[in-house]
């Protein structure tokens, strides 16, 4: 994918100058969905949060270097992320589950305190059941569902065709539909 | 599009037109309009999954976050920047030292052909050169 209309390039160049205001707003720009990624992929915030500072001090070394017209800043980030994701992954002795402290986090306001609880329940049921899949049905869901990358930008950063991504994507509905709903047609 | 495929469609990407690829989002929508009944138990299949997925919020980054990782940009760009002084530096004061060495080799070089030959005439020819060493020609 081209760079040459990346949004995020004036503030990278602003960022390489050492402007503090660009970066700012780099980070406010970059850092959610930045958390996002790392939280469903890793399913637990705490490492999460490590993992958006690594890559933070990745694109400050970067971000003087910056070349526009190659990849878009996002596309590279998200693959920096990814890395990192799989490096903390691997480093993982066993397969179980990390458990997910979301739950002491504020979300967003509910008009009804049972409403609010309810979505806390359904959230935490919905964490669980992705920390059960299978690491790369993870990463193809979060991908194309969280973070709202097309098919051909997932497949992209994941490094595998379109086919091989909706046949991670059908098998992951599959498994989450089976895990939340009990439900195991498609 | 065929019924088959927006079924993979819906199963692969879910209920919402916005997240089908982009090529192919017109005809599975024209299909779905053309026979909507026959069409909508796929629909909310899909969608049901959805509405779950959609209630997995991650709580957005607290300032102290965003704090450090600003502080951190500040530390990393001045490194690096001091890096970058520092190899200029060295690159200048290697290059100085490269010249040096270079007018010292040059120099080594001539001196060593001026003494190659000792007996080279004329270019350590003097007016006395001719004479003999103990005068006896005197």
């Amino acid at each position: 994918m081209s760079g040459d209309d990346d949004p995020d390039a004036q503030l990278l160049a602003g960022v390489g100058r050492n402007d503090p205001e660009a970066v700012r707003q780099l980070v406010a720009r970059k850092l959610p969905r930045l958390l996002s990624l790392a939280q469903r992929l890793l399913g637990h915030r705490g490492e999460a949060e490590d993992l958006a500072q690594d890559a933070f001090i990745r694109v400050w070394k970067q971000a003087a270097h910056w070349q526009p017209g190659g990849a878009r800043f996002d596309t590279w980030l998200h693959r920096v992320a990814l890395n990192l994701c799989y490096d903390r992954l691997r480093r993982r002795r066993d397969d179980a589950p990390a458990p997910d402290d979301e739950t002491s986090d504020p979300i967003d306001p509910a008009p009804t305190p049972e409403r609010a609880l309810l979505d806390v329940q359904r959230g935490q049921r919905v964490a669980a059941a992705l920390a059960a899949l299978p690491v790369r049905q993870r990463e193809a869901i979060v991908l194309q569902y969280y973070q709202e990358l097309s098919n051909v930008e997932a497949a992209a950063l994941m490094q595998i065709s379109v086919e091989a991504l909706e046949s991670l994507l059908s098998r992951a509905r599959r498994a989450l539909r089976a895990q939340l709903i009990g439900d195991t047609t498609e | 599009m065929t019924p088959d495929r927006l079924r993979t469609l819906l199963s692969t990407y879910g209920a919402d037109w916005r997240r089908w690829p982009a090529g192919e989002r017109d005809a599975a929508r024209a299909l779905l309009a053309r026979d909507a009944a026959a069409q909508q138990r796929m629909l909310d299949h899909a969608a049901q999954l959805d509405d779950w997925l959609a209630s997995h919020a991650v709580a957005a980054p607290d300032r102290a976050l965003s704090e450090r990782i600003v502080a951190g940009a500040s530390t990393t760009l001045r490194a690096r920047r001091e890096r970058a002084w520092w190899w200029r530096g060295a690159g200048l004061a290697a290059i100085g030292l490269a010249g040096s060495l270079a007018g010292a080799w040059g120099v080594s070089l001539a001196l060593h052909d001026f003494g190659a030959n000792p007996g080279d005439w004329p270019l350590r020819a003097t007016a006395f050169s001719a004479l003999p060493a103990d005068w006896s020609d005197e």
